[in-house]
């Protein structure tokens, strides 16, 4: 789905750069696109069998138990910690949220989960964001994004109890 | 570094689950490999050719230092549309650095697409874990986007300066 997304966006970019600057411009482009790529692929190598180890070795009946509805603060920062140790994409996080949840956990931890894995995952950061957006960006961005997954896990459950 | 860091946990997992996990490693490894590198490979395209349509003067206009609050919408915006991983936003958000935006407009784009991505929650969240949980979550996350694109300026602004001081 998400390749399909893209490949419209490209198609339609393409087209536009064309328009705009000719064969010139789509080949400039390209050529940054080229370097790019060159420059990335050992990361992303490197990168994807670093989250498959870790993987293997992360406690899943750690989420479980710890989590819980009326766990309170402490949930949340358990919460916390594990959104910023868990490496994988949303195919990997949301079937566990989803699974969790049935398992009994409660919203503000799960909250507190998903938004730590969302802004401060450290496999992701160390991995991708500081060779892409520099050390100086990444580590203000991190300081300030810390206390997201706390305010978020504190203020969901209020909002979802308006719902339920 | 990232060499090291994959070596030293290629060895924990062979020491606590053996061949099999290190094998079981890899393939998830590769799996991801397999779901992530066509979507990676279309977003470095796409990162490559937006300079050429989002150029230095339309970017710094719309997204640049000192755009103020237009610039963070703009941003947030962007964030929110963004699509796939972090093999598309990072080199995305290179590019628009690059190409002019300022601090606080990318902090936005950050804390959105990594809080609130409409790719992302239609797809995965809403079909896994029902409505009411990702809607709580997101709207409970939009302040946060405002408090990135106006404290993570001031946090940089702290570093470098301190990184300038004499030792």
């Amino acid at each position: 789905m998400v390749n399909y997304i893209l490949a419209g966006l490209l198609v339609v970019t393409l087209a536009s750069v064309y328009r705009k600057e000719g064969r010139k411009g789509v080949k400039a482009g390209l050529q940054s696109s080229a370097r790019t790529v060159l420059f990335v692929t050992p990361f992303i190598f490197i990168g994807v069998i670093l989250a498959g180890m870790v993987e293997v070795i992360l406690p899943g009946e750690l989420i479980s138990d710890w989590m819980g509805e009326g766990s309170g603060l402490r949930g949340i920062l358990i919460g916390t910690a594990v959104g910023m140790l868990i490496p994988g994409g949303p195919y990997v996080v949301v079937p566990l949220i989803a699974s969790i949840m049935e398992s009994g956990a409660g919203p503000g931890p799960v909250a507190a989960f998903f938004t730590a894995w969302g802004v401060v995952p450290i496999s992701r950061t160390l991995i991708w964001e500081v060779p892409f957006l520099g050390v100086a960006f990444t580590a203000a961005r991190v300081i300030v994004n810390l206390g997201f997954p706390i305010l978020v896990g504190l203020t969901t459950p209020w909002i979802y109890g308006l719902f339920t | 570094m990232m060499l090291g860091m994959t070596l030293s946990v290629s060895i924990a997992v062979l020491a606590m689950e053996g061949w099999a996990g290190v094998r079981e490693g890899f393939s998830l490894g590769m799996d991801t490999l397999r779901t992530a590198g066509v979507p990676f490979f279309l977003g470095i395209v796409l990162a490559g050719l937006i300079p050429v349509l989002l150029t230095a003067s339309v970017v710094t206009r719309w997204m640049g230092e000192g755009s103020g609050l237009k610039g963070v919408l703009f941003g947030s915006f962007a964030g929110l549309l963004t699509p796939g991983g972090p093999y598309v936003m990072f080199p995305i958000a290179a590019s628009l650095f690059k190409s002019g935006a300022g601090v606080g407009s990318m902090s936005a784009f950050s804390a959105a697409r990594q809080l609130i991505p409409v790719n992302r929650v239609i797809v995965w969240e809403l079909p896994l874990i029902g409505a009411t949980f990702p809607i709580a979550r997101s709207l409970a996350s939009i302040p946060a986007v405002f408090i990135a694109a106006l404290l993570v300026p001031l946090v940089l602004k702290l570093i470098i300066r301190t990184r300038k001081k004499p030792d």
